[in-house]
């Protein structure tokens, strides 16, 4: 063996046999790869291209028409969004939408964490609590909904008001879905009870990834339980609660279902957020380029909170 | 942890725990109990009185064995589009190089921000124009199309932890890229596939927005229990028996394979930080 | 500095018992190194000692009071973690002070204990950075530092220096020893090393399967165990062992060579013999014939590495170079005082006058 052989490769020579995994030289060739690629991947771009980018372009294109029903179109510019932003309802809608988007985001990702970090103590012991916390996640907003207007019914006969009443706290009854801002506080909590889940789910793998001894010398060190929490535990568990922030954001912006079945954006469209102000105008008014312009401004709000996530997917995109 | 756990700990969790079930078991006292009952408050367990007629009544008022069958089908056929198609396009976009493959992947991963709305009104009136409106398929195509925008995310992810000595050792092997795909990838993809299955079944089954544009007549479950609710009589025990048997499927399929979901997150979000 | 006293602790994990009615006392101010292979109990022994673990049964003592259910800081000890457990989003500074922070002690005293134990450890230069930047040996005084910042009674150490290169194992092994000469503190410290173990212990314990096998100096331990595990565990190579048969005052081993032993032995013996007590090509009586399969060269010594007839295993130390070769059958002898039999049980047996030769 020469000295030559035992020598390393330099450095350019892994990175170009790693950099094309394409066909071998001398291995037939019996497809090109691209073609390989279209084979495999027709199916997603078709399906894809239909329901995702063929509708995106379509709405941008709709909102600068005016289409009442089934009426001829008529192009308007941006009259559409002109409109929207001297529109009461509409600004309004943008209000509710931040309230509700970031008081869901607020009670959702405070319980789910918290929970998350005092799970962590005795995993085992709060195996079945955290189940029950985390089995919303699999009822729908739609069921939610329905399970929540009982509670937030009027009278006596809605929970709230009677644990309210057992509490001394009678002054507080109130017929919850009925009056603006208390039906909104109500859609809150309902969404953050059906919200929980994965903050919960989330935070809890990003605290059980702490490494154990991690903990064990902050125990050691002294630290009692919120201590702990405070100190270890929150900062090391803070990339799942990002990524928990975020995904809740993104889904109370987008929310439709659950304001569809508890308060039908009532009463007086007060709880109206933009998701439901597009369908209420298209698919109930059939102003289909006005509900198309209120789409793309929930779009852009939706990249907007995207911003830094996007980034960081399209640089990992390799 | 270390120690013994406080059992502050456990009782504020228990707590909660039960505070978060309180609603879920409201909801089953209210379907037994007769309407003079869930009047007084369905917690008086006491004086309240207990019936089955509320079942009865929207057994046979109502098409619950249909919409049960339309919403199984529906998300059936696209779950297992999903599971089928979306690991083949997170291999290709992985392992095979082809023009433009960059900009559909980013395209593609980064669809998963879209709101639902955005498609309604294309889909509204292009379904409109070819007859499909009231078709299943109006459905499905968008429910599989939205879910390439997580599901190619999460099983990509997941092959960037695959080790590329097996790839390499089945090119050597001799094997082109879809005996790689279907001999060596795919039987490794079982716990990202099962994850996306799970998630794209609960989405498909528990979403209201797109069957109740598109369908009219066969309608899935949770057009169902809108509908139910939409008819003004006081008819809350109802309401409750239709929100009963919308959960309790995909209730029973997220208990059941809850613990894929610590395996799917954990490939989800590992990009963290 | 305090002494820890153990009483007829025992740990069980439901119905399985790791540590059974073990007894151990661990002198103020000693250097005692817990040493067993792994899964003997020696990590969980010191973790039931910090308070990490629960203890079953039994009593542990920490300066003459009761500490079973103190908390570790009410125990008055510190831990250094295997893989330094460092809290990777503070700095060192932040890290080393972290205890104090929680005791509630002021910014400018944590601030002046922080920079007493980074000067004793030499890393005030580091103070500012998180452990993340640090290499494999500067966290290792991270963590150290974050121990002697509390000033414990005791100090525990869990394999510290596992995982460190070898380089770097052996420099701070000799920092371990001047820590301990400074401090003057108590360390109980474990490891499965028994090189490490033998030069920092004062005392060394040498367990298994949960049990104590013997407790002694290094020097005891090494000229004087108690039975095969300890006799092999300690010493590299380790000794050789040979079968025989014990009848009538000799012992007989397979290759026609007797030795002499107490009269009232009989039956199968093991023969314990140390390396440097074997010397090549004896050439008289009770020579051994070995086959050589290996020569190690250390410099100053070499290790003979080879076989009996019976493919019985057999290290030999020599001193000079003998010229022997890989492949060779030579002959071995070995002194009569150096060596040590045991019953078939793996007891030590210890005859009470010298073995005559």
């Amino acid at each position: 063996m020469s000295a030559v052989d035992t020598r390393l490769p330099p450095p350019g020579a892994r990175a170009a046999h790693r950099g094309s995994p394409g066909p071998a030289p001398g291995r037939r060739a019996w497809m090109p790869e691209s073609a390989t690629a279209l084979l495999l991947l027709t199916p997603v771009i078709l399906l894809f291209g239909l329901s995702v980018i063929y509708p995106v372009i379509e709405t941008l294109r709709i909102s600068f028409w005016e289409i009442r029903g089934l009426g001829r179109p008529r192009f308007v510019g941006f009259d559409n969004y002109l409109r929207l932003f001297s529109d009461p309802v509409f600004l309004g809608t943008l209000w509710t939408t931040l309230i509700f988007t970031v008081g869901v985001t607020i009670v959702a990702v405070t319980i789910g964490w918290t929970i998350a970090l005092l799970c962590a103590f005795a995993p085992r012991q709060t195996s079945i609590f955290r189940l029950m916390i985390f089995a919303t996640f699999g009822i729908s907003e739609a069921v939610a909904g329905y399970i929540w207007i009982g509670i937030f019914r009027p009278g006596d006969a809605g929970l709230l008001n009677g644990m309210l009443s057992a509490i001394g706290l009678a002054d507080l009854a109130q017929p919850w879905l009925g009056g603006a801002n208390s039906a909104l506080i109500a859609l809150i909590i309902t969404a953050a009870w059906s919200a929980v889940g994965l903050p919960l789910l989330l935070s809890f793998a990003s605290v059980q990834a702490i490494p154990r001894s991690i903990l064990e010398a902050a125990y050691m060190d002294g630290a009692k339980p919120l201590a702990m929490m405070w100190h270890i535990m929150v900062p090391l568990s803070l990339p799942g609660a990002r990524v928990a922030i975020f995904l809740t954001l993104l889904s109370s912006l987008r929310a439709f279902d659950i304001v569809f079945v508890l308060t039908a954006g009532g009463p007086a469209r007060a709880t109206e957020t933009v998701g439901f102000f597009m369908y209420r105008e298209s698919m109930t008014q059939f102003n289909l380029g006005y509900g198309a312009a209120a789409t793309i401004i929930l779009l852009i709000g939706v990249l907007l909170v995207s911003t830094p996530a996007i980034a960081q997917r399209t640089k990992g995109a390799k | 942890m270390t120690g013994r756990a406080p059992k502050w700990i456990i009782i504020v969790v228990g707590f909660v725990g039960c505070l978060w079930i309180v609603p879920i078991i409201g909801i089953v006292a209210t379907s037994l109990q007769t309407t003079d009952s869930i009047a007084r408050g369905w917690w008086h367990f006491g004086e309240n009185t207990f019936s089955l007629q509320a079942w009865r009544t929207v057994w046979q008022t109502y098409p619950l064995a249909g919409s049960l069958w339309v919403s199984a089908k529906i998300t059936l056929a696209a779950t297992i589009l999903t599971m089928v198609t979306a690991p083949a396009a997170a291999y290709t976009f992985h392992y095979l190089r082809f023009p433009l493959r960059r900009l559909w992947l980013i395209i593609i991963i980064n669809a998963f921000v879209l709101p639902q709305q955005v498609v309604i009104i294309p889909l509204f009136q292009l379904w409109r124009d070819v007859g499909l409106l009231d078709n299943m398929g109006a459905v499905i195509i968008p429910f599989v199309g939205l879910s390439y925008a997580w599901a190619v995310f999460l099983v990509k992810s997941f092959l960037e932890d695959f080790p590329k000595e097996l790839i390499e050792a089945a090119r050597i092997d001799g094997c082109g890229p879809i005996r790689t795909f279907t001999q060596v990838v795919l039987p490794n993809l079982i716990s990202p596939i099962a994850a996306c299955g799970i998630l794209q079944f609960l989405w498909c089954w528990n979403t209201l927005l797109l069957p109740m544009l598109f369908l009219r007549s066969d309608i899935s479950l949770t057009v169902l229990l809108a509908r139910i609710a939409g008819t003004y009589d006081p008819n809350l025990d109802q309401q409750a028996v239709a929100a009963i048997v919308t959960a309790v499927i995909p209730l029973c399929i997220f208990l059941l394979f809850q613990k894929q979901f610590a395996a799917g997150n954990r490939v989800s979000s590992g990009g963290k930080e | 500095m305090a002494q820890v006293e153990l009483k007829d602790v025992s740990k069980r994990y439901g119905s399985v018992e790791v540590i059974r009615d073990l007894n151990l006392m661990v002198e103020a101010g000693s250097f005692t190194v817990l040493v067993g292979p792994s899964g003997c109990g020696k990590s969980t022994l010191l973790r039931m000692v910090a308070g990490l673990e629960t203890i079953s049964g039994g009593i542990l003592e920490i300066a003459g009071t009761r500490a079973n259910d103190l908390d570790p800081v009410a125990r008055g000890v510190a831990m250094v973690f295997q893989n330094y457990a460092l809290y990777p989003h503070m700095t060192v500074a932040r890290n080393i002070g972290f205890a104090l922070k929680i005791a509630g002690l002021d910014k400018a005293e944590v601030e002046s204990r922080v920079r007493e134990a980074a000067d004793v450890l030499q890393i005030e230069h580091l103070l500012d950075r998180k452990p993340a930047n640090l290499s494999g040996g500067q966290r290792q005084r991270v963590a150290i530092g974050r121990a002697i910042v509390r000033d414990p009674q005791v100090f525990l150490f869990d394999e510290p220096l596992s995982n460190l290169d070898a380089e770097l194992r052996v420099s701070m092994r000799v920092e371990l020893a001047r820590l301990h000469q400074k401090l003057k503190a108590t360390m109980l410290y474990v490891t499965h090393d028994q090189t490490e173990a033998m030069t920092l212990a004062d005392k060394i314990v040498v367990m298994r399967d949960g049990r104590i096998e013997q407790t002694g100096t290094p020097e005891q331990l090494y000229s004087d165990p108690d039975n095969v595990f300890v006799a092999g565990f300690i010493g590299s190579p380790r000794m050789n062992f040979l079968s025989g048969e014990a009848s009538q005052g000799l012992v007989h081993l397979a290759q026609g060579v007797t030795l002499p032993c107490p009269s009232t032995l009989s039956g199968p013996v093991s023969v314990g013999i140390r390396p440097e007590h074997m010397t090549p090509r004896g050439g008289r009586a009770h020579s051994l014939p070995v086959t050589i399969d290996m020569i190690e060269y250390l410099g100053g010594t070499r290790y003979l590495y080879g076989r009996l007839a019976n493919e019985t295993p057999v290290a030999i130390e020599a001193r000079d170079n003998t010229g022997i070769r890989a492949g060779e059958q030579i002959d071995v002898t070995f002194d009569n005082h150096s060596v040590m039999l045991f019953d078939a049980s793996g007891k030590r047996i210890r005859s009470a006058a010298p073995i005559p030769s």
